[in-house]
């Protein structure tokens, strides 16, 4: 067996194309885990804040906030940056049904936000855009709510209605507000900010309290922003890695392949060597080519902080290991059940394209339907992407998960495996 | 003779199962698991959702009327039936009976129990009741409310996954052409058939073009179908159907003199193969093959270098408005990668043919 190892790692070394793939698949991985990545990732963690979330960029997206859980998406751009518009925002805010996503717009005039505007109604998605204008305190303190800040509509969506209304509620009240301060003091127009906060607080005082239940699966995890940037790195590199694998284990297959239609394996038989102990050594390779990806991702990420990736370097290590072990065992099977190297190149890239799909690596499934999400239930890398998900919140059965999951995948290929050859068998 | 080769090379590539499989099957399978996945985020909000029923249940007598008549405005204004619930369980009642969500109102307070199922109702409750009791403070006994500006902005018509994935996936299959030659190419290489028609003394330019007449018509065959098939399936719709068709045929183009040119470069079919799918993957990666070019964060100067997201963009465009900027783009760019492609592949050809001789 060990004689079978040695000329198949021999024949896979002077391969070009091993190499290739060999140090392509982490190396893209190694870079994907270096760059930074913007803040709106596919796994949005904060989709369930009420809070105003603030982005670093004008520029920055905000179509993922709109996940189907009933929040409408508004995009604020606050010229103003005062007190009193915080206040406006976050009563906004507190209504439950709009996510509102502001960026400080310290400057901008309405030529800007308009060029703005067509950006956002043209390359993002979301219901309305606001424009809080330098003045707002100004104009709201003369009544003027009107020229305080506009609604720019960037949908046809039959609850923006609700937001249209919401906004002019809000404003009355700050209105009614500045009216008091002015009544109560001496009537003069350049009332005082936090007076005029103050009594918007007193009368908010007059709003019943709302709490929010939400009747739902509570075995989900919730990760932070951080973890949920880290998921979505992840699902790259295990994306990255099993295209990695798939590929330098096709070389393996393709061994098999030739080895088959040049008759090595017949002659290999007559040195009473059983088709377990070939097929075994053909893995063996596998678990070879895991260990040197394995290696040389281990190597290249030794520069990257664990902070940055979420988990331990050793947990990195083992999942990328693992993943390995199972893809390269799948590649070995297509070679043993295709006759020609070409058909199993693409069903083994068709297999990695459609897995990684649906095991959510590229984009999250949690809003998919049943049938995919079962599809996705059978995928081995939907649970090493949970694993990662149990590393990050700290459950320490993320261990045995992925053994249990190896093992089975193994059994399984090993099963289907010996299965072709005895159809093959049979056909001949 | 051109036509004779072209006739034999259709007729060997149609003989192939993986063929049928790639450019029918394999972007009607891709685009219905994505249509699913992006389904609720990319789903259209028009108007209120159906009619639904809300629970409530009032802990305290002490204003009860008031939050009964508000209910019942609120009631009379939208499809939402309010049905009380006296000394019951708010999640029991959710559990066992048709109810959206459940709300609580306390003296002072009020709780929503919010489903799973019907997140969208829930937040529409929240809002509506948060709207009311905002409404009561801050106009009070004055019905004047504070003026608005609200304008329509111009955006792109939101379209619905089924659209996206359902013309994406034709895209980004057609861009896997040279699929459909590797039974030709294989058979071709095995028999020497190439040699023996050079001894012919046939040139490579046609030699050339009987590949890629042949390779790029079998592939517009199934990609139209596929088309079709899905349309009629899936429901996909298509905008402008002859200038769609153009872009189609033109990246079919494109497609088959790229993978021809991979193939004259390094006379390896295997090896073809796989750096035209990498190609591709990363185009359609940066393209918005896989996530929804206009929610990705990919920069518009990298975005534009893949002839995908021109294509993508043209497409989608001219189904939801009837017009695209891109459209231009769309048809040069792969023209420009036909002829600079085709120029390689014969010069390629000529060269290796030269080193023969």
């Amino acid at each position: 067996m060990i004689i079978l190892l040695k000329t198949t790692l021999k024949l896979l070394f002077r391969n070009k194309g091993f190499w290739f793939f060999m140090l392509l698949a982490p190396t893209l991985s190694i870079l994907m885990l270096s760059i930074k990545v913007a803040d709106n990732t596919l796994y949005t963690a904060d989709t369930y804040k009420t809070e105003v979330i603030t982005l670093e960029n004008a520029t920055d997206k905000v179509a993922y906030y709109n996940n189907g859980i009933g929040m409408i998406v508004i995009k604020v751009y606050d010229a103003s940056e005062s007190d009193l518009a915080k206040y406006f925002l976050d009563s906004l805010s507190k209504n439950g049904m709009f996510k509102l996503l502001r960026v400080d717009a310290k400057g901008m005039d309405d030529a800007a936000f308009k060029e703005r505007l067509k950006a956002d109604g043209y390359d993002d998605r979301m219901n309305a855009a606001v424009f809080i204008k330098e003045n707002f305190n100004d104009e709201m303190m003369n009544g003027h709510s009107e020229k305080a800040f506009e609604i720019d509509l960037l949908s046809d969506d039959g609850r923006n209605a609700l937001f249209e209304t919401e906004a002019g509620n809000i404003s009355k009240k700050i209105m009614s507000a500045y009216d008091t301060v002015k009544m109560t003091s001496d009537g003069s127009p350049a009332a005082d900010t936090d007076a005029v906060l103050t009594v918007l607080s007193r009368m908010d005082e007059n709003l019943p309290t709302k709490e929010v239940v939400s009747v739902s699966d509570t075995t989900k995890r919730k990760l932070t922003q951080e973890q949920s940037r880290q998921k979505t790195l992840i699902g790259y590199v295990f994306a990255f890695l099993t295209l990695g694998f798939v590929l330098c284990g096709t070389m393996v297959s393709h061994t098999v392949i030739s080895e088959q239609k040049e008759q090595v394996l017949v002659r290999v038989k007559l040195a009473n060597v059983g088709n377990v102990t070939y097929f075994l050594a053909k893995y063996l390779a596998g678990v070879v080519i895991s260990f040197m990806m394995t290696f040389i991702l281990a190597v290249g990420t030794l520069f990257i902080s664990e902070e940055k990736i979420g988990m331990s370097h050793l947990q990195l290590i083992l999942l990328t290991f693992l993943l390995g072990l199972i893809f390269c065992s799948i590649s070995l099977l297509f070679g043993v059940i295709f006759k020609d190297i070409m058909s199993a190149n693409v069903t083994a890239f068709t297999v990695w394209s459609l897995s990684s799909m649906l095991s959510g690596l590229f984009f999250p499934l949690d809003s998919a339907t049943s049938m995919i999400k079962i599809i996705s239930s059978v995928l081995p890398q939907k649970y090493f992407l949970d694993g990662a998900e149990m590393i990050f919140v700290g459950d320490n059965m993320v261990y045995i998960m992925l053994l249990c999951i190896t093992a089975a995948y193994i059994a399984l290929v090993a099963s289907l495996g010996g299965l072709g050859i005895k159809l093959k068998k049979a056909e001949a | 003779m051109i036509r004779y080769l072209i006739k034999n090379n259709i007729k060997i590539m149609s003989r192939s199962m993986v063929n049928v499989l790639c450019f029918i099957l394999c972007p009607m399978i891709v685009s219905a698991v994505l249509i699913s996945a992006f389904s609720s985020l990319l789903n259209k909000f028009e108007g209120n959702t159906e009619s639904f029923i809300v629970g409530y249940s009032i802990k305290s007598e002490n204003g009860s009327e008031s939050i009964r008549q508000l209910l019942s405005s609120l009631g009379s204004n939208s499809d939402i039936t309010f049905g009380e619930y006296k000394n019951e369980d708010p999640e029991t009642v959710l559990t066992n009976n048709d109810v959206a969500c459940f709300i609580e109102f306390g003296e002072k307070d009020y709780k929503i129990y919010e489903k799973d199922d019907f997140e969208i109702q829930g937040k529409i409750i929240e809002g509506m009741l948060s709207v009311s009791f905002n409404s009561m403070i801050a106009n009070g006994a004055d019905p004047q409310t504070a003026a608005v500006t609200v304008n329509k902005a111009d955006f792109i018509p939101p379209v619905d996954s089924t659209d996206y994935y359902g013309i994406i996936y034709i895209v980004y299959f057609a861009w896997c052409a040279i699929v459909c030659a590797s039974g030709l190419l294989s058979n071709e290489k095995k028999y020497g058939i190439d040699n023996r028609f050079r001894i012919s003394g046939i040139s490579e330019f046609k030699l050339y073009l009987a590949k890629f007449l042949s390779v790029g018509i079998v592939v517009l065959t199934g990609i139209t179908l596929s088309s079709i098939c899905s349309a009629l399936l899936l429901g996909v719709h298509w905008g402008n159907i002859l200038l769609s068709a153009l872009i189609v045929l033109i990246l079919v183009m494109a497609s088959t003199a790229m993978g021809l040119m991979f193939y004259s470069i390094t006379n390896s079919l295997v090896l073809t193969v796989i750096i035209v799918f990498s190609i591709v993957w990363i185009l359609g990666f940066i393209g918005g093959s896989f996530e929804v070019y206009m929610f990705s964060s990919t920069p518009e100067s990298v975005r534009i270098i893949s002839p995908i997201y021109h294509e993508n963009r043209a497409l989608i465009e001219l189904l939801v408005q009837g017009k695209s900027e891109y459209l231009l783009s769309a048809v040069l760019y792969p023209l420009a990668l036909v002829i600079g492609c085709s120029g390689i592949s014969v010069a390629a050809n000529q060269l290796r043919r030269r080193g023969r001789k």
